[in-house]
């Protein structure tokens, strides 16, 4: 007769629980799933944090909320938020973060994404973007032929082939980056025109602080160097300053980087062999791309132009000095102690750069 | 089930039991706690699996001498009734307090990241519940648990997948790169994680095999090993060494690194799932306190397992909680001399065969 009181115990159990306290845990419809947030300087001390949520309601005429609060700690603006909203606000569902550019350059932006790293609600493969101007702008903006605005600025950031050159930084990948003493962090730099998101270039970092903006083209670079295996559309013009200039565009690009050095400390050599494969997908010029001298030409002059490119961005580097492409990982290889920032700056400084391109034309196309 | 029959284990339990009581707590944080060796931690779990199985073997010679006792028994004959007693008391204690500093770590981390906004005392109870149902059946039930543990969580290995693509291999060298007081930290604070395997010396007297028992034992013993390499491998690539040093539980950061289109926070997931590893982990210190008050009292008796739990329960209820955190970080260094131990029980032994020509 064991089967009786065990019956009533869990009886008991099952209707006893609809006794608890209903405030306890709110409940799914009860929360406020934050998809973007976007951080302003104010002040040292205050920031202004906009936040979105998307409307799930249908009766509802705009599909996103935006609240915004002026807090100096994220939890505190959340409970401004949840105390704005009909909703309790959690990070659980974040997926992008973005920062304005003077936020970044005071230095804040670091702390900031410090403190998100530590709340295990906040997963770390969420995006981060610095934004030209206000960061709150970019919530507000109206995007007339989206969705909704989370689906949009989420949309924007997953890595596609077209945007290559941007580097899509996570959480992760920023504080790897910001700690890692071998490179730079960089992160995605973007503007907002004509009511639509455009991403610019890379800002990169020193110190904590935004230093820099370089193009989508030294950002193609940069993250050539890195190591990114797939690349866009790789598009270049040939004997800009002479009136026969030629325009080649080379699509689906493979590229495989190889950094070896002399390990070497006092004349450190960095060697950089970058291999290319494409199809040529438009050309503008007088070359016979069915002769294949002239295409082996164009290879060499492509090879040249990239080199030259190469070597312009590494300049600039060496000029701010910053090390966002981190080629002194195989000094790092085998070097006993620990690894300096100073190190790095101290090379990148004083290295010579040998840069070998090789690109290949796969195919022309099916036009004579 | 097999309670009262004597040789249970077959020789796929051992494999198992060796394997599932030593993963626990520690894979969760093995990559922080190495971390005093940065980058060189990714080839520590080698070192660890060849001291494991070096100092496997005095346990496994001491029991095979004696077949039919486990570590209790074999007290109270080396060091007669008195001495014996008053040791296995002390290992009673030992049990209890690892129990106590595994579940309650555990349950903290679930607290922290999972059920932020309940104490832990109703999990705890479930817990206690659950490792006390599994204990009831005997060791075989355990071994039966930790060979469903094995197939329910050992492929979340399959998830580090996407922290090797957005890890550097380059990290992997240099090799050496730490001093002798690093390589020491690294050592004391990550051998924690392989505490475990010295519970075969409890459940020997029940090993079918007990002469193929070694060999059995190893497996387990590398096959936690391919585990723990395979995190620390992952978590070099993907951390930077600050992250290394400052994540307490850099596996959960990498199971966020999982991007999956049907199903996200992959860490919650196995966090949750984890459960199954605490339980194997803890239900072998349970059932090693049981047996231990079974041979103090001279009596066999289920109800030492409420015992044991109760004073589980109870020393994580202390209310101290700097004492219980010194003490939880000691009972790790005291384990070390328990999978010592056999060493001088072998002395022991021997000194005595020599004295008497026969021991028993």
């Amino acid at each position: 007769m064991r089967i009786l009181p065990t019956l009533l115990v869990s009886t008991l159990c099952i209707f006893l629980s609809g006794c608890s306290q209903q405030n306890e845990n709110p409940s799914v419809e009860n929360l406020g799933m934050i998809s973007v947030m976007a951080f302003d300087y104010i002040d040292q001390d205050k920031m202004k944090m906009s936040v979105i949520m998307p409307q799930p309601a249908s009766e509802a005429k705009k599909h996103t909320q935006l609240y915004t609060v002026e807090t100096d700690l994220i939890q505190a603006g959340l409970v401004d938020v949840s105390s704005k909203s009909d909703k309790t606000a959690s990070l659980r569902q974040l997926r992008v973060i973005l920062f304005s550019e003077e936020f970044a350059k005071t230095g804040k932006m670091v702390e900031l994404v410090l403190e998100l790293y530590r709340d295990t609600n906040v997963r770390s493969n969420i995006y981060l973007g610095v934004v030209k101007d206000s960061a709150e702008e970019f919530l507000i903006a109206e995007y007339p032929d989206k969705p909704n605005t989370s689906t949009y600025i989420n949309s924007v950031f997953q890595p596609k082939q077209y945007t290559y050159f941007s580097p899509f930084i996570t959480l992760h990948d920023f504080i790897y980056d910001e700690t890692n003493p071998v490179l730079t962090a960089i992160v995605p730099y973007l503007s907002l025109k004509d009511n639509l998101i455009h991403i610019e270039g890379i800002a990169v970092f020193k110190n904590g602080n935004m230093s820099h903006v370089f193009s989508s083209q030294k950002g193609k670079n940069i993250q050539v160097l890195r190591g990114q295996k797939r690349l866009s559309i790789l598009a270049i013009t040939l004997n800009q300053d002479a009136s026969k200039s030629e325009k080649v565009v080379l699509e689906f690009i493979k590229s495989k980087v190889k950094v070896t050095s002399n390990h070497n400390f006092e004349s450190p050599k960095v060697m950089i062999s970058l291999k290319y494969k494409g199809k040529l997908s438009e050309y503008k010029g007088e070359k016979n791309l069915e002769n294949k001298k002239e295409l082996a030409t164009l290879e060499k002059q492509v090879n040249k132009l990239v080199e030259e490119e190469i070597r312009e961005l590494i300049e600039k580097c060496q000029e701010l000095s910053i090390e966002p492409m981190g080629l002194f990982e195989s000094f790092r290889m085998h070097y006993k102690g620990d690894w300096t920032p100073e190190q790095t700056t101290e090379l990148m400084a004083k290295a010579v750069f040998e840069i070998e391109v090789d690109t290949t034309i796969a195919t022309t196309g099916i036009l004579k | 089930m097999d309670v009262k029959k004597k040789k249970v284990l077959n020789s796929y339990h051992v494999v198992f039991l060796v394997q599932n009581i030593m993963i626990g707590m520690g894979l969760l944080s093995l990559n922080h706690t190495l971390s005093a060796v940065g980058y060189g931690q990714w080839w520590f779990p080698l070192l660890f699996g060849v001291v494991a199985n070096i100092t496997l073997i005095p346990m496994i010679w001491i029991s095979l001498q004696y077949q039919d006792d486990d570590l209790f028994d074999i007290h109270e004959k080396l060091l007669g009734k008195w001495i014996g007693k008053l040791i296995n008391t002390l290992l009673i204690v030992y049990a209890v307090i690892i129990f106590a500093a595994v579940i309650q770590k555990y349950l903290d981390l679930i607290q922290v990241s999972v059920l932020s906004d309940r104490t832990i005392m109703g999990h705890l109870i479930i817990f206690l519940l659950l490792a006390i149902f599994i204990i009831k059946g005997g060791i075989k039930s355990l071994a039966r648990f930790c060979i469903l543990t094995f197939f329910v969580t050992g492929w979340m290995v399959y998830y580090l997948k996407w922290g090797i693509a957005d890890g550097e291999i380059t990290h992997l060298l240099p090799l050496f790169n730490f001093n002798k007081l690093e390589f020491f930290d690294a050592f004391k604070n990550g051998y924690t994680a392989m505490v475990g395997y010295e519970l075969i010396m409890v459940y020997f007297p029940y090993i079918i095999k007990p002469y193929k028992a070694f060999k059995h034992a190893t497996i387990g013993i590398w096959n936690t090993i391919f585990f723990y390499i395979s995190v620390t491998f992952v978590g070099t690539m993907y951390f930077s060494e600050w992250q290394l040093e400052h994540l307490l539980f850099p596996v959960l950061k990498l199971f966020q690194a999982v991007d999956l289109s049907f199903i996200e926070q992959i860490d919650t997931f196995a966090l949750t799932i984890w459960v199954f590893l605490m339980l194997t982990t803890v239900g072998g210190y349970l059932w090693m306190a049981k047996k231990g008050m079974d041979s103090v009292r001279n009596k066999n008796s289920q109800f030492h397992i409420y015992v044991a739990a109760v004073l589980v329960f109870i020393v994580i209820n202390l209310p101290f909680p700097m004492f219980l955190a010194k003490l939880y970080e000691t009972i790790f260094l005291i384990s070390f001399g328990v999978i010592l131990w056999p060493i001088l029980l072998i002395a022991i032994h021997s000194v005595r065969k020599m004295k008497k020509g026969v021991v028993r």
